[in-house]
């Protein structure tokens, strides 16, 4: 048996350093937020290509959306980002009123703004979590998970499902905001307000943190333009665009808050970008349980078709939207179109296309973090291998969303 | 459209400040350890009763319904399905597909279906999860196997600490 060579005596000049290429695969079963497998090849610990080979948790959304009726796509969109569902389920039901011509009360645009902003809240958590335990730092995963269970309760609270919340339906929302819930998000925020400094202090401005995301996987504007970057990954390199600015939807043409724009463009920038946006929708929601008007939350062309004994005993009483028997299985008029949201991730799309019958002929989602994966590969070329966690973290990139 | 503020965050790297924030971060975890702000529910001994309008498990009641099959159409995962039981056209339920989403309870014309605010359950097999309209007809009620007596628990939610439970009733 020979002797092992002791590697904290030995010089440096009897290493023989031997430039090393090969592949890595990281994944497909990953620690972090998802199934997904990077394919990296190596040059020494320089990642020369990094490939992503996506499809591990495709739940085939498009294709099935075919064979189902409207209603019944509302659970299933929801399903590939399960953290973002009220998003996911808002820009499917906006596509769908544009189709059927619906116009929706004011209190129910608040209730939609309300129930988004407190979801992008627990996305952007669950995103700095996965980031924090991507670099090692697992207090920041448990903090984040945390603190997110604050946010999911008041949902839980005011859907009735903690993620699977399924709120918002064609013409309106399915329960009206309720005094004690409104209690709640006001403890929720003065909360969270306390809790960001400490967040600060042990994550944002810890060195440690600092010097795994400051100037790692930077990406110039132009770059974030040209490879169509979305959401917080494009601000965070100092492009101003916001879906909720630029075509508003739901309640925010009525609501005032910033966008906040980075200008460097590296990792710690996107965290900052995401730390500033959770403070932001916080004064959304203040501003919304302020100002929110009262009125129905369901169209009146679906409102009087409830029988009014169930509308006593369960909307006036209860606060809460029965359906009409419409919902079962309705028609909408032949036609086509596309809605956008800013999710928390960045800007979703779909498309939906209707041929009259009880199915949708097509339906098309683009989500924000299948607009990532090219962003994540270009970012990747040319780091270093420890740095591609930071990188993933950073982008907040969810596997199944960007499957679908 | 309003003034574009474009931010810079803050890129002083002096040691004396890094060194400060090294205590800052190192003394937020020491406080911390002392005062944790834990949300552990030390579940099944400690166990949590939902909010009244949670969607948990559903319940048929067997009189009042007019076997309209509303819920059964509307019911996204094909959990729901309309069988002739005792000469009477009744809903069953399949656990094993059902998401909770709630359609069926708010479609019910009459209100024969609700929602129970019961969601912890266990089945032996997978014929246990399809409830014929007589079991779908019952509260569900599964009791833990834990010795002694389950605490039941409230979450509430609390300014410094998150999420504190408050014994239920």
């Amino acid at each position: 048996m020979t002797a092992q060579p002791n590697v904290f005596t030995m010089d440096a000049t009897q290493i023989d350093i031997v430039p090393i290429e090969g592949e890595l695969n990281v994944g497909p079963q990953h620690p972090g937020s998802g199934h997904l497998r990077i394919y990296v090849k190596l040059n020494g610990d320089i990642i020369e290509k990094a490939e992503l080979d996506v499809g591990y948790v495709h739940r085939s959304v498009e294709k099935l959306a075919e064979v189902r009726n409207y209603m019944h796509l509302i659970p299933l969109v929801e399903r590939p980002a399960i953290l973002d569902s009220i998003h996911m389920n808002l820009g499917y039901i906006l596509a769908l009123e544009k189709i059927m011509g619906v116009d929706v009360p004011d209190r129910a645009q608040y209730l939609r703004s309300l129930a988004a902003e407190i979801n992008r809240i627990a996305s952007h958590l669950y995103g700095t979590g996965i980031l924090a335990v991507f670099l090692g730092h697992s207090t920041g995963f448990m903090w984040g998970f945390g603190d997110r269970e604050v946010w999911v309760e008041v949902l839980q609270a005011l859907t009735g499902a903690r993620v699977t919340n399924s709120y918002i339906i064609p013409g309106g929302v399915r329960r009206d905001l309720t005094p004690t819930i409104k209690e709640m998000i006001e403890k929720a925020i003065r909360y969270q307000r306390k809790r960001i400094p400490e967040w600060k202090r042990i994550f944002l401005n810890n060195p440690n943190i600092r010097a795994r995301l400051e100037n790692v996987g930077v990406m110039s504007k132009e770059q974030a333009i040209a490879w169509g970057a979305v959401g917080p990954n494009l601000r965070g390199s100092g492009v101003y665009y916001d879906v909720r600015k630029f075509e508003p939807y739901a309640a925010y043409d009525r609501l005032d808050f910033e966008i906040p724009v980075y200008k460097e463009g590296d990792a710690y920038a996107r965290v900052h970008v995401r730390f500033n946006e959770i403070e932001e929708s916080m004064k959304i929601i203040e501003q919304i349980i302020k100002e929110i008007p009262q009125g129905n939350i369901l169209s009146d062309r679906f409102f009087k078709q409830i029988p009014p004994t169930r509308l006593k005993k369960h909307y006036e009483t209860h606060g809460k939207i029965v359906f009409p028997g419409y919902y079962a299985s309705f028609r909408p008029p032949k036609g086509e179109a596309i809605s956008r949201v800013e999710a928390a991730r960045g800007e979703l799309v779909y498309y939906l296309n209707s041929d009259g019958s009880p199915k949708p002929y097509r339906l098309r989602m683009v989500t924000p973090s299948y607009r990532t994966i090219y962003v994540f590969e270009q970012l990747a070329k040319g780091a270093r291998y420890a740095d591609l966690v930071a990188i993933y973290g950073s982008l907040d990139y969810f596997p199944p969303e960007a499957d679908r | 459209m309003d003034q574009v503020k474009i931010r810079e965050y803050d890129k002083n790297k002096n040691p004396f400040r890094l060194f400060g924030a090294h205590v800052a971060a190192v003394g937020e975890g020491i406080k911390h350890a002392i005062k944790p702000k834990t949300i552990t529910l030390r579940y099944p001994d400690v166990s949590m009763t939902l909010p009244t309008n949670y969607r948990g498990m559903i319940r048929l009641y067997k009189d009042v319904c007019i076997g309209c099959s509303l819920c059964a159409m509307i019911c996204p995962a094909d959990a729901m399905k309309m069988t002739t039981w005792e000469g009477k056209k009744l809903p069953q339920i399949n656990y094993g597909r059902c998401v909770f989403c709630g359609f069926c309870v708010d479609v019910c014309p009459v209100d024969a279906l609700r929602e129970t605010r019961v969601h912890d359950a266990a089945f032996q097999s997978r014929r246990e999860l399809v409830f014929n309209p007589d079991k779908f007809n019952q509260d569900f009620d599964q009791t833990l196997p834990v010795k002694g007596t389950v605490r039941k628990v409230r979450a509430v939610i609390d300014e410094n600490k998150g999420i504190r439970y408050v014994p239920d009733e």
